[in-house]
């Protein structure tokens, strides 16, 4: 692309994309300064498969929550391009709606997701039973606490996420690894069931009402490892939290009765946290403007940036050819 | 042909199926005696890609049988074996259904063009600095810049590309990133299409060759001071024979021999390394084609490319074999 | 007395200088010896844990970068620079370097071990166990040993080094067997030798006092070659992604390097300084190898006043 041989680019790392424009003026992304990238629909979690020892108990899966540097995560994995994320929701407007009645409610009080503290980690590892082993990590009855990541590995994104994530976990005495596979095999173990946990986005559904990413949590779609899910790989089950969620599902949008079962609902969800959210999911697609111009950007943003979509061909239909 | 024998023929045709026949069969007990099971992520790798083509259920039971992946450990090796000898290299698992053999026929010009181009050169470059080195009559100067150009010899190749890359397309903008050829250029018989693989290529080539002629020089040098020393050298320049004669018809001639010998010996490692420079550049040969594959998890590619490697390097090595009697007449006299 | 073509005569004795003291072998010694010190006392010195990721701000250059407008201005915290998943350069050569050394180690000591036994066998027994040995051996070189390891590495992933050096040890081996092998079967006919023999002296006896002495310089430089080849190898691998994802080498950061577009970045200190660590390693032992031939083999010797 620096050789202007290519129009469109997917997703890169902030330095790649300033290294780009110096080589390349005509080289814009959805933003004209920083963080440049165009927020995503899909927000990044370490998701566990909550019917495996021991995440299947939901203080552990807390413990990995306090253990976990948000902000780390955001300067150094995206360079600063993106937020950190407490739940499983984009921040697009009306989310971010339905997340600060959350926070006036009280629910971030009562259950901090944002907040890093290892020595708060390290009380409820041990009060599970779990002494710290002559090699350093955390063990009980003779077994290694330990935590294996799977990773897709053409998303350079999840595996700097994950690299992170292990030095934390590894620091306060647990034997965090992560395993990269290939995209189909990462999407099989996942709905299978076989995984201990991934970085993955399996919450991308909500864009404007709660309903839909919540839905993912249904204890309906939970099917026993073993066989394949569609949804809720988590095998998560809560019959209350589905019970609220089904009774969301039949109400026209904008029904005022839905904001008193979201904070019922995220209650027991932020209680259980069967997922950790990390961080919004940003793309930093450059484009370049040497041949064509009338690229999606903030400034003309006549669809979405996407490229990957379906709605892509609105926005090859909308090229001009440059000097026009 | 002088010197060649039925029984050296025979020996020589028997050590390249056994060298063949021994790396694959590394290639298949060495993964299986790690930890892990290759099978079940193959199969694993295989089913990932079945809801995406239809019908491909069948396919993939009917390749599962033929290679027999679900049996033993003897069924599967002698399935194994016989694939790699009938050149049944099977289908890819990351671009199913495409064969391997397909994949690796688009590649492989690219690698053979670059390589084969860049190891000539530098054999010939290295033969005549080492050759130079060890004559007497070379000037100081152009000794002393002989001896520094051996420098590169201990920076591999793929770091020396490294290097390269940086300072001639980062820095001087001179030339091309990477990749074969230009991508606004139309593949064919054309001007500007074989320009721009000839400027694609420059890069690559100069990696191997740079960091490789140190090897044939010092061996050269070697050769010739082994050869400066035996009793039909000090004939000959009592007989009043020309400096320049001496030193080609007698010097350089004997001592190219083993030149030879390591030639074929250094083939292997001149493949392996020539799959990092390929990836370094993203060459479209088959050693950027390997590192897709690895990537991937495509088992099927992998092993397919790692057969053609073993077995082309068998080939070159008993190639030049059959070749050697035919130039160094001691093999004939000694057999009477 | 042996003469050159030159037709002078060289005295064997009296000698100035003892061919121990080849200037090529220190050299290498030399450069060796100080990377290993760089891995050795260099967490003394520099604290290693710089060297995981998140420990350090990312992108910075190294203080002799000088400031720049495309990145945060270098700091004397990190001297050689940062790399951008927030590693401590120097940190990571400081780590990485044992990791890189130690598996060449390994393979090579292995991979001489076994050359050495089934060298002297093939040498001294003859018949049809040298066959088979120099078939074996002779295979075995010609297979590209780089493809066969990316197959294995490929489907076991999470390679440790010791296994590493397993795989590499087996494609080390057949270089000295085959010296050793040459060396035995002209020195067998030697005059101690046959004396020895004639004494009613055992195989083992044979093999280590009489032979193995002479031998030595060989040996030692069939073991820094095969150290050598063992690095580049593990190297290699690691720079294609293939390495233990966890423990630094200094492969792997070339990989990350590449990985993040380090060269169209300008970060040259990213994979510049594994770079030159490596270089240093195989200068070090290139020349402590040409060294060691020149003791083994006088000729060489002479040659360089040529």
């Amino acid at each position: 692309m620096a050789e202007g041989k290519l129009d469109a680019l997917c997703d890169i790392s902030l330095g790649a994309f300033l290294a780009l424009k110096r080589r390349n003026p005509n080289i814009v992304a959805w933003r004209d300064s920083l963080p440049y990238a165009w927020l995503d629909p899909c927000p990044r979690n370490l998701e566990f498969n909550c019917t495996r020892e021991p995440w299947n108990d939901k203080d552990m899966r807390w413990a990995i929550n306090y253990a976990i540097d948000r902000g780390k995560i955001v300067s150094i994995a995206y360079e600063g391009t993106t937020l950190p994320s407490i739940a499983p929701f984009p921040l697009y407007p009306p989310l971010v709606k339905y997340i600060d009645l959350a926070r006036q409610a009280g629910l971030y009080e009562k259950y901090p997701v944002d907040k890093y503290d290892t020595t708060r980690a390290r009380r409820i590892i041990e009060s599970k039973g779990y002494k710290i082993g002559k090699n350093g990590y955390y063990e009980k009855n003779g077994k290694i606490l330990d935590l294996e990541i799977n990773i897709p590995e053409s998303f350079i994104e999840k595996q700097r996420i994950s690299q992170i994530i292990v030095e934390q976990l590894q620091s306060i005495g647990i034997n965090a690894t992560s395993r990269n596979m290939a995209n189909g095999t990462w999407t099989e173990e996942g709905s299978y069931g076989r995984f201990t946990a991934q970085v993955g986005w399996g919450t991308c559904s909500s864009v404007n009402e709660p309903w839909s990413t919540l839905d993912a949590f249904n204890a309906r779609w939970a099917l026993p490892a073993g066989q394949r899910a569609d949804l809720n790989h988590w095998r998560w089950k809560n019959q209350a939290f589905s019970t609220i969620v089904d009774s969301m599902g039949v109400l026209p949008l904008n029904d005022p009765k839905i904001e008193g079962l979201f904070i019922r609902a995220m209650e027991i969800w932020l209680n259980e946290l069967p997922i950790i959210p990390l961080t919004q999911a940003r793309k930093l697609n450059p484009f370049n403007t040497t041949y064509w111009t009338g690229w999606p950007t903030e400034k003309n943003n006549y669809i979405h940036m996407p490229t990957w979509w379906q709605s892509a061909h609105r926005i090859i239909h909308n090229l001009r050819p440059a000097g026009h | 042909m002088r010197g060649l024998t039925k029984e050296y023929v025979v020996k020589r045709l028997g050590m390249f199926v056994l060298t063949v026949w021994l790396g694959m069969t590394l290639i298949f007990i060495i993964p299986r005696l790690m930890p892990g099971d290759p099978t079940t992520a193959m199969i694993t790798r295989m089913a990932a890609q079945a809801g995406r083509i239809e019908n491909s259920a069948e396919l993939i039971a009917a390749w599962r049988s033929h290679f027999g992946l679900d049996k033993s450990l003897p069924v599967q090796y002698l399935s194994f074996m016989r694939g790699a000898f009938t050149m049944d290299l099977g289908y890819s698992l990351a671009y199913f259904p495409t064969k391997v053999t397909d994949m690796i026929g688009r590649c492989i010009p690219w690698t053979i063009g670059l390589l084969v181009m860049a190891t000539v050169m530098s054999f010939v470059l290295g033969t005549i600095i080492g050759a130079l080195l060890a004559w007497q009559r070379t000037p100081r100067i152009p000794r002393m810049l002989l001896s520094a150009s051996l420098i590169f010899t201990s920076i591999p190749s793929f770091m020396m590309g490294i290097l390269l890359l940086y300072l001639f397309s980062f820095g001087l903008h001179a030339l091309p990133f990477g990749g074969g050829y230009d991508r606004a250029a139309l593949p064919g018989w054309n001007g500007p299409f074989i320009a721009s693989v000839l400027q694609h290529g420059i890069l690559p080539a100069l990696a191997i060759v740079v960091c490789t002629m140190g090897h044939w020089a010092l061996g050269m040098r070697g050769m010739m001071i082994t050869t400066q020393g035996e009793d039909y050298m000090v004939l000959a320049e009592a007989k009043g024979l020309s400096p320049g004669r001496i030193f080609f018809s007698y010097e350089m001639r004997n001592a190219m021999l083993p030149q030879f010998t390591a030639l074929a010996l250094s083939l292997g490692t001149i493949a392996g390394g020539s799959v990092i420079v390929e990836y370094i550049f993203t060459y479209p040969g088959i050693g950027y084609l390997l590192y897709m594959g690895i990537v991937n998890n495509d088992y099927a590619l992998i092993q397919g490319i790692v057969f053609v490697l073993i077995v082309s390097v068998a080939l070159a090595v008993l190639i030049i074999d059959l070749i050697y009697p035919c130039i160094d007449p001691r093999i004939t006299y000694q057999r009477k | 007395m042996a003469t050159d073509s030159k037709g002078s005569v060289q005295k064997k004795l009296g000698t100035m200088r003892s061919p121990l003291l080849n200037a090529k072998l220190i050299a290498g010694l030399l450069f060796a010896g100080c990377v290993a010190a760089a891995g050795l006392i260099g967490p003394l010195f520099w604290n290693a844990n710089l060297s995981r990721v998140a420990s350090s701000p990312p992108n910075l250059p190294p203080l002799l970068a000088g400031a720049s407008p495309d990145f945060p201005a270098p700091s004397v915290d990190h001297p050689l620079g940062t790399e951008s998943n927030g590693r401590d350069m120097l940190a990571l050569l400081i780590a990485a370097t044992p990791n890189s050394l130690r598996v060449g180690l390994l393979a090579a000591a292995l991979g001489v071990g076994l050359g050495i036994l089934l060298g002297f066998t093939a040498g001294f027994v003859g018949g049809w166990v040298d066959n088979v040995i120099r078939v074996l051996s002779d295979s075995i070189m010609t297979i590209p040993s780089l493809a066969v390891l990316i197959v294995v590495s490929a489907y076991v992933r999470q390679v440790n080094l010791e296994n590493m050096a397993l795989i590499l040890a087996l494609f080390a081996w057949p270089g000295p067997t085959r010296l050793i092998r040459a060396q035995v079967l002209s020195m067998r006919e030697r005059g101690y030798v046959r004396m020895a023999v004639l004494s009613c002296a055992s195989p083992f006896d044979i093999m280590f006092k009489e032979l193995m002495p002479n031998l030595l310089p060989y040996l030692a430089a069939s073991f820094t070659g095969g150290v050598s080849g063992s690095i580049l190898a593990a190297a290699g691998l690691e720079s294609l992604g293939l390495g233990p994802t966890r423990v630094p080498t200094l492969g792997m950061t070339i990989f990350y390097a590449i990985r993040a577009s380090a060269i169209i970045r300008g970060m040259w200190w990213w994979w510049g300084f594994p770079i030159l660590m490596l270089v240093l390693i195989f200068v070090g032992l290139f020349l402590i190898t040409i060294g060691l031939d020149e003791i083994a083999n006088p000729r060489l010797r002479k040659a360089k006043t040529a």
